[in-house]
């Protein structure tokens, strides 16, 4: 290989690790038999490698940590949510009296309610079965004038024939 | 949380993924974890390219409102640590350049680049100083695209292919552009023998 592709793989890839094993001893080949890509070499090293290799990693101070945080809080956009869980709270943690007073009222309707609709039901059940009992006595009895048949005025077997 | 000791040498580690879609959600004590892991790589590369510490802790600041912002957009598809590299180059880069535009109207520039407030006394201080300054005298002579090619090679030890990703570029241009870099380099470092 001619010293113009090895320099510029001093420069480049032979420098950076990037080459593979085989390409690599080809470079290694050249230089020890050539002293001007091996000057080449080492003046990469000293001049454009080793002392950036050799600069320190830095830390940021700690403040900047606190800068991001305080932008980000102070961007943060409201949830619809949270005001509302916010505002449900100090309402139920404040009023407990008056929602206990308004609780009781409204079980106390309830409970009316549901008693008043279950006695009404039984009243008239009760008066139904009765009528239907002296419904059917009168039938077994032959009583034709106690009978609601007769409520049409006319003898029901009269009518039929 | 990761030790300090764990997360500033060699390259940034991968950032577990559960770690991201917790931070997407909101959860901050996350992308404080996010933070702690990726902050010294960004703040590193920030001040590279820049130069300036005060500068670095702008782009520092500016790359993680704007992750934390962004994270619910992220789809995986490339690499975390890719995605923080691109901000921060991105941002870096024109910090730099808006502060280039200012120190052609001002002469005081010069005298503002900072190199960190001095505590240490001593010849291993004075070592340390002459490296930093000869670390930012060899950035500061190259261009941007150059600089921060070189940096991302160097510093943060990426692959030519993350390289390219970072900056969406083509692998070549990668190779092309740390070989200007360094031919510049070698040419400065001839001539001050």
């Amino acid at each position: 290989m001619k010293c113009g592709k090895i320099r510029k793989m001093i420069l480049t890839d032979y420098i950076d690790g990037e080459l593979d094993p085989g390409q690599r001893k080809v470079v290694e080949d050249h230089i020890r038999s050539c002293p001007r890509c091996g000057e080449l070499l080492q003046i990469v090293r000293d001049a454009a490698v080793d002392p950036l290799k050799r600069a320190e990693r830095l830390q940021p101070p700690e403040e900047t940590w606190h800068g991001i945080k305080g932008v980000i809080e102070a961007n943060r956009p409201e949830s619809p949510l949270s005001g509302l869980r916010e505002r449900l709270r100090e309402i139920l943690a404040e009023r407990k009296p008056a929602f206990a007073v308004l609780t009781a009222s409204i079980l106390i309707v309830i409970a009316a309610l549901v008693a008043r609709t279950y006695l009404f039901d039984r009243a008239s059940l009760n008066m139904y079965l009765e009528e239907q009992l002296s419904f059917i006595d009168a039938l077994n009895n032959g009583d034709r004038e106690n009978g609601s048949y007769t409520d049409i005025g006319i003898p029901m077997e009269d009518f039929l024939l | 949380m990761l030790p300090l000791s764990n997360i500033i040498e060699g390259k940034m580690q991968p950032i577990p993924e559960e770690i991201i879609i917790k931070a997407s959600e909101g959860d901050m004590h996350a992308f404080e974890e996010i933070y702690r892991r990726a902050s010294g790589y960004v703040y590193t590369i920030a001040f590279r390219v820049t130069g300036r510490r005060e500068d670095a802790q702008e782009v520092t600041q500016d790359v993680f409102v704007s992750v934390y912002r962004n994270l619910s957009k992220f789809r995986f598809k490339s690499s975390f640590k890719t995605w923080i590299y691109r901000i921060t180059t991105n941002k870096a880069i024109n910090v730099y350049r808006k502060r280039s535009k200012e120190r052609a109207r001002t002469v005081a520039f010069d005298d503002a680049i900072d190199a960190g407030p001095v505590q240490e006394t001593g010849t291993d201080l004075l070592e340390k100083e002459h490296s930093q300054d000869l670390v930012r005298s060899m950035l500061n002579s190259l261009p941007d695209e150059q600089r921060a090619c070189l940096v991302l090679k160097e510093i943060e030890g990426l692959k030519y292919e993350e390289i390219a990703e970072t900056l969406n570029i083509k692998i070549n241009t990668v190779r092309t552009r740390l070989k200007r870099a360094r031919e510049k380099l070698i040419s400065r470092y001839r001539k001050r023998g």
